[in-house]
C-alpha cells in the first residue's frame, strides 16, 4: 500500500519521536525515499527542531533583574 | 536519516539545584530559576512587562514555599506549572480587559502549506546545527506569531524539553492533544523558517 503526501506529513512527529510501528515505519521510509519533496520536508521538520532547541536562554536583563530585586528585597534579604 | 533528538539547549540550565547540603535559599532560587521564569512567561504571552509580573508573582511562591521543598526535581517540576499557569492566569485577565481574545477557536485551525507543492531543500549540514544570533531572532519572531495555543505547546516541547504527558498534565489537556497541536505548531514553524534556510528546489 503506498502511502500519500498527506499521510506521510502526519506521521511526522511519531517518526521523530520514534512511536511508529515497524510495518508504518517501512512505508514511511519507503515513501520517503522515492518523494523528494516529503525527502526535504522531513529533514527541514526535524531541522526546525533542533534548531528551536538551541535557543539560548539569555540572562534577565539587567533593568529587569534590579527591578526584580528592589521589589522582593524584603524576600531576599539574608540569601547568599 | 533522522538521529535521535538532542536534549534542549542547557546553556542557562542552572542544573539540579544544590544537594541536602547545601541550603536552598530563596537567593538562590532567584539566581538559578528566574531567567528560566521569566522567558517562559515572556515567550507565552509575547510581552516583556507581562513577564515581569509573572516572574515576580512565580518567585514569590516559590520562595514562601521553599521549605517545602526536598528535592530539585520536585522544585522543577512544580515551577514550570506555577509559571505556566501564572502565565495563563495573566493572559486570561488581560484579554478580559481588553474584550475577549478567544483561544478556544483559534484551537485546530492552522493554516499549512500544502503537501502538493514543491518543497524547497534547506542548505543546512547534518552536522548539530549552530545558533546564529539572527537565527534566533528569526526563530523567536516565528514563536511569537504562533497562536496562542500552539505557541503554549511549543515553548514548553521544543524551547524547554518537557515532555508531552508533562505538557498535558500543566495545560490540562490529553496527550493526543498536546501531540496535535505540538506536530501543526512545528510545521507553521518549518514554514516561517523555510525561506531563511532554504537552497536550491529538492531534486
Amino acid at each position: 500500500m503506498n502511502m500519500t503526501c498527506d499521510q506521510f506529513r502526519d506521521l511526522l512527529i511519531d517518526h521523530v519521536e520514534g512511536e511508529l510501528i515497524v510495518d508504518v515505519q517501512e512505508l514511511f521510509e519507503f515513501h520517503r525515499t522515492r518523494c523528494p519533496n516529503c525527502g526535504a520536508y522531513l529533514e527541514s521538520y526535524h531541522y526546525t527542531i533542533r534548531i528551536t532547541r538551541k535557543l539560548p536562554g539569555p540572562p534577565l536583563p539587567a533593568e529587569v533583574e534590579a527591578r526584580l530585586r528592589e521589589s522582593l528585597r524584603p524576600h531576599l534579604g539574608g540569601g547568599d | 536519516m533522522t538521529d535521535p533528538l538532542p536534549p534542549p539547549a542547557d546553556a542557562d540550565d542552572p542544573g539540579p539545584l544544590p544537594d541536602a547540603g547545601s541550603p536552598v535559599t530563596p537567593e538562590v532560587v532567584f539566581r538559578d530559576y528566574a531567567p528560566r521564569i521569566y522567558h517562559i512567561a515572556r515567550r507565552m504571552l509575547g510581552n516583556d512587562a507581562d513577564a515581569e509580573d509573572v516572574t515576580q508573582d512565580v518567585l514569590l511562591q516559590v520562595i514562601r514555599k521553599l521549605d517545602t521543598f526536598r528535592g530539585d526535581s520536585q522544585l522543577s517540576t512544580w515551577l514550570h506549572r506555577v509559571t505556566v499557569n501564572a502565565a495563563l492566569a495573566y493572559r486570561q485577565k488581560r484579554s478580559n480587559r481588553q474584550r475577549r481574545e478567544t483561544t478556544e477557536a483559534a484551537d485546530e485551525v492552522l493554516e499549512m502549506a500544502s503537501a502538493a507543492g514543491p518543497v524547497k531543500r534547506w542548505a543546512v549540514g547534518p552536522d548539530e546545527p549552530v545558533l546564529a544570533a539572527e537565527q534566533a531572532a528569526v526563530i523567536e519572531k516565528a514563536i511569537g506569531e504562533l497562536p496562542v495555543p500552539f505557541r503554549d505547546v511549543y515553548v514548553l516541547a521544543d524551547v524547554e524539553g518537557l515532555p508531552s504527558a508533562e505538557i498535558a498534565g500543566i495545560l490540562g489537556l490529553s496527550v493526543p492533544a498536546v501531540k496535535s497541536r505540538l506536530h501543526r505548531a512545528r510545521m507553521r514553524m518549518r514554514d516561517s523558517l523555510a525561506p531563511h534556510f532554504e537552497g536550491g528546489i529538492a531534486t
